[in-house]
């Protein structure tokens, strides 16, 4: 079977496994809603307030609830050995990481737009026009994040305390992309103050883009190292 | 790949004698021979030959670090993880160093010891959590074989972060730390190289000396499991 064929196969089989389960999206999904929920009950009392910090509180819930599904991406296999049965397959490890990533990114976009869909309610936005930018930021920021997170969450799913050290190792390592998509944030969520000039969002997810090709290009040389038994 | 074979020529306490000589002298040049002032720092520059050097030696430290984790994803040595590892701690205690000197000098020169608008403090302390989830992800792993290799792949990963790190702060950055300090005369920048040089050395020196504590410990631990748990000890 080709490499492009399996890494399909593997998709397929991801998102029927996660369909019939509907597991890791709903706890995403729910886990994202309560935190955006908090945080514009935090500041509804201030229209300012909600237009200043409505992009922090969009892409700190995007990073934090994405560790839900991230943190379960191989819990099952690892729960029950698949993993183990899938590299006695003919497939290639780097496949399997990069069929992992691409079914993650799946879920974890499902849940950005469904909060998306929430913050249009609760924070009031109205830049329709900056929408495309916003899309391809996320996707980008996604990228980035799934691909880096993907490692190292195959390497904590099974540890003590695995779920909180999947966090202490990934949020510093997203400092950067995340630095990228709050300055994106700075233009699409809000008119940028008189005197003020942000990054161009393109900028941005360009910059974001590269990240995420770094880090997809390190996760696929290494993952094989990490999934050897 | 071990330390010890780098720099077998000079045994570790003549290595740790020469260290703490070099950065002595330099506390001397600091002291009596630098001018006690700089043009718009005034004397609070004088910290920067303390914290220019541990600066240098943590980031050559984490990039040792990731090509020693290479070295032990290609040949699965037991003992190149242990320098990667001790290479790690030591770039630690330079970038904690680093950190605090920075601080100081900071609330010399503005004020305040933290500015969040400053992307280079940023980029020092990001660094600083990710290796610190490094130490901490090690301790969380019990089997050797497993935490070497994960701990190798952690390596690598932090260590293209590194740059990574270092040019996305250059390109979404406000900067108002000193990229470089107008050194007005020579001396003033031979002391720089010289106080970096002296530190570097000092480095190695603590590297050498916790990569033989961490080999003794692994040693302990694997003659602890095969020898006095042999049935009828």
């Amino acid at each position: 079977m080709s490499h492009l064929r399996v890494f399909f196969c593997l998709i397929r089989w991801d998102l029927a496994v996660e369909w019939r389960r509907r597991e890791t999206t709903l706890n995403m999904c729910l886990f994202a809603l309560l935190l955006l929920f908090i945080g514009s009950y935090s500041v509804a009392s201030r229209t300012e307030l909600q237009r200043e910090f409505g992009s922090i509180f969009f892409w700190m819930v995007v990073l934090f609830a994405g560790t839900v599904g991230l943190s379960r991406a191989f819990l099952h296999e690892r729960e029950n050995a698949a993993l183990t049965g899938v590299l006695v397959a003919p497939v290639d490890a780097g496949v399997l990481y990069l069929a992992k990533v691409a079914a993650t990114w799946i879920y974890v976009m499902a849940m950005e737009l469904l909060v998306f869909g929430a913050y249009l309610i609760l924070f009031s936005f109205d830049r329709y026009d900056r929408l495309g930018i916003l899309l391809a930021v996320m996707g980008a920021f996604t990228l980035a994040y799934v691909g880096a997170g993907m490692v190292l969450a195959a390497m904590t799913t099974g540890l003590r305390g695995g779920e909180l050290i999947l966090r202490v190792l990934l949020f510093p390592l997203m400092v950067p992309a995340v630095i990228a998509a709050l300055e994106a944030g700075e233009s699409i969520f809000k008119e940028p103050p008189p005197g003020e000039s942000p990054l161009s969002p393109a900028l941005c997810a360009v910059a974001l883009l590269c990240f995420g090709a770094i880090y997809l290009a390190s996760g696929f040389l290494l993952f094989p190292k990490v999934v050897e038994e | 790949m071990k330390p010890s074979n780098w720099l077998a020529f000079l045994p570790l306490p003549a290595h740790l004698v020469l260290g703490w000589a070099l950065v002595l002298a330099t506390l001397y040049l600091v002291c009596f021979a630098v001018p006690m002032q700089e043009e718009t720092l005034q004397e609070s520059y004088l910290i920067f030959y303390f914290h220019f050097p541990s600066a240098i030696s943590c980031l050559v430290l984490f990039v040792i670090a990731g090509l020693v984790c290479i070295y032990q994803l290609s040949t699965g040595s037991q003992r190149a993880d242990l320098a990667a590892a001790s290479a790690v701690e030591v770039g630690l205690l330079g970038c904690t160093i680093t950190l605090v000197t920075g601080m100081v000098w900071a609330k010399a020169a503005w004020g305040k010891p933290w500015i969040w608008h400053d992307k280079r403090l940023l980029t020092v302390a990001i660094m600083w959590f990710t290796y610190l989830g490094y130490y901490l992800f090690r301790m969380a792993v019990e089997n050797p074989v497993q935490r070497a290799r994960y701990s190798a792949v952690l390596g690598v990963l932090f260590a293209i972060n590194v740059p990574l790190v270092w040019f996305a702060i250059r390109l979404f950055g406000q900067v108002s730390h000193p990229m470089t300090i107008n050194l007005q005369s020579p001396f003033m920048k031979s002391t720089q190289w010289f106080g970096a040089l002296a530190f570097f050395i000092l480095y190695l020196a603590f590297w050498r000396l916790r990569y033989r504590a961490l080999a003794l410990k692994s040693d302990a631990e694997w003659l602890e499991e095969t020898v006095f748990s042999q049935p009828g000890r």
